[in-house]
C-alpha cells in the first residue's frame, strides 16, 4: 500500500488546524496510511515570493528530508504545493528532490487524478461558489483557466458536483485571484483589500453562503474581509466539505 | 515610483477604480471571444512562440538580413545603441528635411525614448495623431495602456479638453461629436505636416520591409501625405518571414482588441515616389535583455497589452501607478532590465497569479519572470520593502521546528489574549479592510499527536 | 595607438552575438488545410459586417447604378476601378496626394479577401495613389467573389510582398473606441466601407 504523508502548510497547522484535520480525515476513510512527518514546518514560500529565495536553503532541504520517504505527498494547498513543483529548482536536484516535486499533489488533484473517487457520499446543503486559487489553476494544471480556449475541465468542480445538495453559484469572472499573494497581501495592500473586496463581491452577488477553495491562504484573506464587513458569507476548505458526513 | 504608493492613491477613489476595472476587462472579455472563434487558437500561441525563440537566437542574423534587403528597397537603415542617439538620429534626419511639423501615429518605442519631448525642444511640433494619444497629449500625461493610451480618462474629462484646445462646445462629451471635432483637427495636421514618425509591428528580415497596424488609419495618412517616414523599431520587432506575419496578425488583435484583425494592416517595403523612408533600429537595452536566461523571453512581446487587461492589480491601479513606457505586467519584467533600482517595485505588484501568462499570444512566461526578478531585485539591495530581520526570523522559524512551535504557540496565545484593537494597530498593513483570523488554542500538530495516531492505528 | 569608436550597429551587433542563446530550431510553418467555396463566402461577409463594413453580391453591370443611388452625395469619386469611372475631377491631374483631400467615394479594387476577418488586401497597384484608401470619406471596394481565402496563412500565401512596395489589409471603416470604449466610425479615414462581390 502506498505511503502518503501529508503536508500542512506553517499557517493551517497553526490558524486553520480543523482543514488539516478534515483532509487527514478524509483521506484515512478513503482507506489510506497517511502520516504527518511532525517536524514540518514551511515550505517556505513567502520567503521564496518576497525575493529571499537566496535564504532558502536550509528550509527547503529541510522540507524534502521530512518527505522524501513517501510515495506521495498531499496537502491542502496548492500553492504551497505549487511552490516546491515550480520553484524548487534553487536546490541540487538530487533523487530525493526529484521525487518530492514530482509526487507531491493538491488534495483535490491527487483526489480526482491518482485514486480517481467519483463519488464521496457526503451532503451539504448550501450555496456554494468555488473560488479558484490561482496556484492550483494556472500553476498546477488543476482546471482550465478562462484564458486557455479548449475544452473545460475542473477538478474541484468535479468533486464538488458529487456531494449532495450542493448548489454551485458561478461568478461571472470564473477565475479571477483574490488578491492575497503572499507578502503582496501587506506590501500591495490597497490593492490586495480591493481585488478582495470586489472577489467576495461577485460571491455575495450570487447569495452564496459558503466560497470553498482548494487553498486556505485565499480564503483566509477573503474571510478576514468578509468579517470586517459581517458578511452572510462564510469561507470553508474544500476538504471540510468533502469529509462531512451524510446526515440524513 | 514606488508602485502601491501610486496604486493606494488610485484606490481613494472607488467609483473609478470600479470603472476602470470594468472598463479595462470588458476588453479581456472581448479577447475571449474573439480567440474562442480560432479552434487553434492554443497552436498558434505555440508557433508565435517557438518562431520568436528562433528569433532572438539568431537576432544578429535577422537584423543584418533584413538590413540589406531593406536597403536594396531604398530604405535608409540607422542603427542606434539607446534613446539618446535615437532621438538625435531622428531629429537630424528631420533637421535635414527642414520638417517643423511631424505628425506621429502611436509607437511605444518613442515613449520609451521620450522622442516627443525631445523633438519639441528642439522647436519641432509633433502631433500625435491616434486619438487616444491625442488625448493625453492634450493632458499633458503619459499614455497608461499601451493599446489604449487613454482608458483611464473619462469622456467628461475628454470633452473638457477638447473644449481648451478643440474649441468644442462646452459639456459636450459624446464620443462621437469629440471623435468628429478630432478628426477635423487632426485633418488639418495631416495636410500641413512635413513628415510623419510611425512604430513598427513587425519587420520582415526576408523581404526587408516592416507592417504597422491601425485602427484609425492615423500612420498610413500621415506617411502617404508626407515627404518623409521615420519608423521606429526595437531590434526584437524582427520575424524571419512573411508567411509569419500570418501567425502573428491572427493573434495580435485579437488578443489586443477582441477585433478579428486591425482596421489597417499596412507593409512598407518601398518609398513612394518622391519620398524618403527610413527606419531606426533601436538597441536601447534590449540586447542586455537578451543576455540573461531567465529573462530573454520578455524579447518575445508583441505589445498586444492582453497582460494588463487580465491583470486584476493593473486594473486596480491604473497604467500610471507603474511609473515606466510599458505598464502592467510586461513592463514590469521589462522596467527592472532598464533600472532595477527605479522600478525595484514593479515585479513584486503582482500576486502572481499567472493569469498574464495564460493569455500572452506568444506564451511569456511573465509570472516566472517577475518571480526571478524579485530575486535579483532583493540581491541588489533594491527590495522595496526592506524584510532582511523578518525574513531571517523566518528562515530559522523553519529551519528549526522547535522554534517554529514554541513562536506559533505564542503567537496563537498573544492573538487570543490581547484585544483586537491592540492587535489591529500592530497589523494594520492587514488589519485596513481585513480582520484578523481567531486564533485556535491548539496547532494541527497538537491535535495529531493527540488524537491523529491513535485514530490512524 | 588609435581607437576607432564602433559604431552602435557594431556595438548592437556585438552584443547580440555575445548575448545570444544557443540557436533555436527555424520555424517551418506546417501546412493548414484550405478551405474553399460558399463557406467562407458566407463568413467573409458576415466578417465585413462584423467589423462595421457592408457587404453585398452585385452583377458587375449594375455596380454604377447602385453607387448612384448608394451614395447621392458623392460628388467627388476616385475609381481605380473599369466598372466606376472617377466622377467631379480629373485624377490624372493629381500631384500632391494632399489634393485628394475631400474625395467623397473611392473605389477600388480588392486583390482578394480573408474569411476569417473580412480584410481585403490592396497593393500599391490598385490605389494609383498610397493615401487614397484612408482621405476619401467613403469607401467601396470591389472583390470577385472567386478571390477569398480561408484565413491569413492562406493570405500570405497569395503575396509576394517582395514585389509590393506598399499594401494593406482593410477591414472595415476606420475606427476608434478611444473614448470610453464606445466604437465610433470614420476615426481619420472612410466613415463607411462597403464591399461588393462580383462575380
Amino acid at each position: 500500500m502506498a505511503r502518503v504523508a501529508l503536508f500542512v502548510p506553517c499557517y493551517i497547522d497553526q490558524v486553520y488546524p480543523q482543514v488539516a484535520i478534515a483532509t487527514i480525515e478524509l483521506l484515512q476513510k478513503l482507506g489510506l496510511d497517511v502520516v504527518y512527518p511532525t517536524n514540518q514546518t514551511c515550505c517556505g514560500q513567502p520567503i521564496g515570493n518576497a525575493g529571499y529565495e537566496c535564504e532558502l536553503n536550509d528550509v527547503a532541504h529541510r522540507f524534502i528530508d521530512q518527505f522524501e520517504e513517501f510515495d506521495a505527498v498531499i496537502s491542502p494547498s496548492g500553492s504551497c504545493v505549487h511552490f516546491v513543483k515550480a520553484q524548487y529548482s534553487f536546490i541540487n536536484q538530487s533523487d530525493s528532490v526529484k521525487h518530492v516535486r514530482n509526487h507531491i499533489y493538491e488534495l483535490c488533484d491527487y483526489l480526482t487524478n491518482i485514486l480517481n473517487i467519483k463519488n464521496f457520499n457526503t451532503r451539504f446543503p448550501h450555496r456554494v461558489g468555488i473560488h479558484y486559487s490561482c496556484h492550483s489553476l494556472r500553476g498546477l494544471d488543476s482546471g482550465k483557466p478562462s484564458e486557455i480556449i479548449g475544452e473545460d475541465y475542473s477538478n474541484i468542480q468535479s468533486l464538488l458536483e458529487t456531494v449532495q445538495d450542493l448548489t454551485l453559484v458561478h461568478p461571472e469572472r470564473k477565475d479571477e485571484c483574490c488578491g492575497f499573494g503572499g507578502t503582496f497581501s501587506v506590501d500591495e495592500s490597497a490593492v490586495s483589500v480591493k481585488m478582495g473586496q470586489d472577489r467576495c463581491g461577485d460571491f455575495e452577488n450570487l447569495d452564496a453562503e459558503y466560497i470553498t477553495s482548494t487553498d486556505m491562504s485565499c480564503l483566509m484573506h477573503l474571510d478576514g474581509i468578509l468579517k470586517q464587513a459581517n458578511s452572510k458569507t462564510q469561507v470553508i476548505h474544500v476538504a471540510e466539505i468533502l469529509n462531512q458526513t451524510v446526515t440524513s | 515610483m514606488h508602485h502601491p504608493v501610486a496604486a493606494e492613491k488610485f484606490i481613494q477613489d472607488t467609483p473609478r477604480v470600479n470603472w476602470h476595472n470594468k472598463a479595462v476587462w470588458y476588453v479581456r472579455e472581448k479577447r475571449d471571444k474573439a480567440a474562442q472563434d480560432i479552434p487553434e487558437w492554443e497552436q498558434l500561441r505555440d508557433y508565435a512562440s517557438a518562431i520568436k525563440t528562433d528569433t532572438i537566437s539568431k537576432l544578429d542574423k535577422y537584423l543584418i538580413e533584413f538590413e540589406q534587403r531593406a536597403i536594396e528597397n531604398g530604405i535608409k537603415i540607422h542603427w542606434a545603441k539607446d534613446a539618446d542617439t535615437h532621438n538625435k538620429i531622428v531629429h537630424g534626419i528631420l533637421d535635414t528635411h527642414q520638417s517643423r511639423l511631424v505628425v506621429k501615429s502611436k509607437s511605444m518605442l518613442t515613449e520609451e525614448c521620450g522622442l516627443n519631448p525631445y523633438l519639441e525642444a528642439k522647436g519641432i511640433e509633433v502631433v500625435d495623431t491616434d486619438l487616444g494619444e491625442r488625448v493625453i497629449q492634450f493632458a499633458k500625461e503619459d499614455p497608461s495602456h499601451i493599446v489604449m493610451p487613454a482608458i483611464h480618462k473619462k469622456k467628461e474629462e475628454i470633452g473638457e479638453l477638447f473644449y481648451e484646445h478643440l474649441e468644442t462646445e462646452k459639456g459636450n462629451d459624446d464620443p462621437n461629436y469629440l471623435t468628429e471635432a478630432a478628426r477635423h483637427h487632426l485633418r488639418k495636421k495631416f495636410l500641413k505636416a512635413d513628415a510623419a514618425i510611425t512604430g513598427v509591428n513587425f519587420a520582415i528580415a526576408e523581404t526587408g520591409g516592416f507592417v504597422v497596424v491601425t485602427n484609425e488609419g492615423n500612420a498610413d495618412m500621415g506617411v502617404n501625405l508626407t515627404p518623409l517616414h521615420i519608423a521606429s523599431m526595437g531590434i526584437e520587432k524582427i520575424i524571419p518571414k512573411a508567411e509569419h506575419l500570418g501567425v502573428f496578425l491572427r493573434l495580435l488583435a485579437r488578443s489586443a482588441t477582441g477585433q478579428p484583425i486591425t482596421t489597417y494592416t499596412s507593409h512598407f517595403h518601398k518609398p513612394r515616389e518622391g519620398a524618403q523612408l527610413h527606419v531606426v533600429i533601436v538597441d536601447n537595452g534590449r540586447s542586455r535583455q537578451l543576455g540573461q536566461e531567465d529573462f530573454r523571453r520578455s524579447l518575445h512581446c508583441i505589445r498586444c497589452g492582453a497582460c494588463m487587461n487580465t491583470c486584476p492589480v493593473y486594473r486596480r491601479s491604473g497604467g500610471h501607478s507603474y511609473g515606466y513606457s510599458v505598464p502592467g505586467p510586461i513592463g514590469s519584467i521589462l522596467s527592472p532590465n532598464m533600472d532595477p533600482e527605479k522600478h525595484a517595485s514593479l515585479p513584486f505588484a503582482s500576486t502572481l497569479c499567472g493569469s498574464c501568462s495564460a493569455v500572452c499570444p506568444v506564451k511569456i512566461d511573465v509570472d516566472k519572470q517577475l518571480y526571478k526578478w524579485r530575486q535579483v531585485i532583493t540581491e541588489k539591495g533594491f527590495a522595496p520593502n526592506k524584510k532582511t530581520l523578518t525574513i531571517r526570523l523566518g528562515k530559522f522559524a523553519f529551519s528549526h521546528p522547535l522554534t517554529f512551535r514554541i513562536f506559533g504557540s505564542l503567537s496563537r496565545k498573544a492573538g487570543r489574549i490581547f484585544p483586537k484593537k491592540l492587535l489591529n494597530t500592530f497589523f494594520t498593513k492587514w488589519t485596513t479592510g481585513r480582520d484578523l483570523p481567531d486564533l485556535p488554542k491548539k496547532s494541527f500538530r497538537d491535535w495529531y499527536l493527540k488524537n491523529g495516531i491513535d485514530s490512524h492505528d | 595607438m588609435v581607437l576607432i569608436p564602433m559604431t552602435d550597429r557594431e556595438q548592437i551587433l556585438n552584443t547580440i552575438g555575445a548575448n545570444k542563446p544557443e540557436e533555436a530550431q527555424p520555424f517551418i510553418m506546417p501546412t493548414v488545410q484550405k478551405e474553399k467555396g460558399v463557406t467562407i463566402e458566407k463568413q467573409f461577409i458576415q466578417m465585413v459586417g462584423h467589423v462595421g463594413g457592408v457587404c453585398i453580391r452585385q452583377h458587375s453591370k449594375q455596380i454604377s447604378d447602385m453607387i448612384t443611388v448608394r451614395y447621392p452625395h458623392a460628388k467627388k469619386i476616385y475609381s481605380c476601378t473599369k466598372e466606376i469611372s472617377s466622377i467631379g475631377f480629373n485624377s490624372e491631374n493629381i500631384s500632391n496626394p494632399i489634393d485628394l483631400n475631400g474625395v467623397d467615394l473611392a473605389v477600388l479594387q480588392g486583390c482578394f479577401g480573408v474569411a476569417e476577418n473580412g480584410a481585403i488586401w490592396i497593393s500599391e497597384e490598385e490605389m494609383m495613389h498610397r493615401v487614397l484608401p484612408y482621405i476619401a470619406e467613403h469607401l467601396v471596394i470591389l472583390l470577385d467573389h472567386n478571390s477569398i481565402v480561408a484565413n491569413m496563412h492562406d493570405a500570405y500565401e497569395q503575396i509576394d510582398l517582395t514585389q509590393v512596395p506598399y499594401g494593406t489589409f482593410i477591414s472595415g471603416p476606420s475606427k476608434t473606441a478611444d473614448i470610453e470604449q464606445t466604437l465610433v466610425m470614420g476615426a481619420q479615414g472612410p466613415r463607411s466601407h462597403m464591399v461588393i462581390l462580383t462575380d
